[in-house]
């Protein structure tokens, strides 16, 4: 597999199987990234292609001084977050989850379901959402992630500890409120 | 009951600590139920994020893009139409400026043509009031030297 700085300089020159390369590489981490963050599956096939069409439309004037997949990851979570802002997608505020009430004696690994992680991560804020998806889907690093976001170190492993902290209280409830049933 | 090392926990998970710590970390779980437990949590938080991945098909996506790329540089290079309409011409051939100046000229020019016989009246009787002894005066003249 090419370098992207190699396919980005022969998209510049004219060709368009440079950037044909550069979205078939990318554009699954791009879907699963943006997915978890609104999540739909069509939603997140249109916000893609979104994203795409701007970076084709921009790629000439990227200069090479962050990484093209930093970038990338960039414009696409910006692309959910506006996305998001127009739905007027509803998260549950911080001040709502109480922290010291986390149960450390249940073991919530069995009572996850898709559906149960998706409605469990569309209730956490979305800058929580970004870096948990960013961790857990993508792998990235504390630092990748703090690159992408313009954000400290610290406050990536803070956002990720809380992030966690939160959907760990989420599941809890809900692995509770099914038992009463 | 909570450990005071469960943050350090979350970074062990995530490879983030340094291998000093990360061996202390490690001697610390196998004694620590809490610590024990929540890297199981940990664990668990991931895979099931995890499963939710999608999977796509390459050529499908780049194909629907490739067809909207192409249909944008149709559309900009098709060459625009000229409108034929008196309005749109007159907005494409004249520019703002020069037509608000000739608006601006044929309306002085009006105002210069303009008659008013009053005016004119009351400022041929000034005159002869001002200048000159009236011989013969009209009802209205009398009225008005009724004043002096």
């Amino acid at each position: 597999m090419e370098e992207d700085l190699t396919l980005i300089s022969r998209f510049k020159a004219g060709e368009m199987e440079a950037f044909e390369m550069l979205v078939k590489k990318y554009h699954n981490q791009i879907i699963n990234t943006v997915f978890p963050l609104v999540g739909n599956v069509h939603d997140a096939e249109d916000i893609t292609q979104e994203v795409f069409f701007k970076i084709y439309h921009r790629l000439d004037s990227f200069r090479a001084q962050a990484k093209f997949s930093s970038w990338l990851y960039r414009v696409s979570l910006n692309s959910a977050y506006d996305f998001l802002r127009k739905q007027k997608h509803k998260t549950v505020s911080l001040e709502n989850i109480d922290y010291a009430d986390i149960s450390d004696g249940k073991k919530p690994e069995n009572i996850f379901t898709k559906d149960l992680v998706q409605d469990a991560l569309n209730k956490i804020p979305f800058e929580f959402r970004t870096v948990i998806v960013l961790k857990e889907i993508d792998g990235l690093s504390y630092r990748e992630i703090a690159q992408i976001l313009k954000i400290s170190i610290g406050t990536v492993e803070s956002r990720i500890y809380r992030a966690r902290s939160m959907l760990k209280k989420i599941f809890v409830q809900k692995w509770v409120s099914r038992d009463e049933m | 009951m909570k450990c005071k090392y469960s943050r350090l926990i979350n970074r062990y998970f995530d490879n983030e600590l340094p291998q000093e710590k990360k061996e202390f970390i490690e001697s610390h779980i196998d004694n620590c139920g809490y610590c024990n437990g929540e890297l199981k949590n940990l664990l668990a938080i991931k895979q099931n994020i995890y499963q939710n991945k999608i999977g796509t098909n390459d050529e499908f996506f780049w194909q629907t893009l490739k067809s909207r790329i192409d249909r944008e540089k149709q559309t900009q290079a098709q060459p625009q139409r000229l409108v034929l309409e008196p309005s749109a011409l007159i907005k494409k051939l004249i520019p703002v400026p020069i037509l608000a100046t000739i608006l601006v000229v044929a309306l002085l020019n009006l105002s210069q043509q303009y008659y008013n016989p009053i005016d004119e009246y009351i400022f041929d009787k000034t005159e002869q009031l001002l200048f000159e002894k009236p011989e013969n005066q009209s009802t209205v003249d009398a009225l008005l030297y009724q004043d002096q």
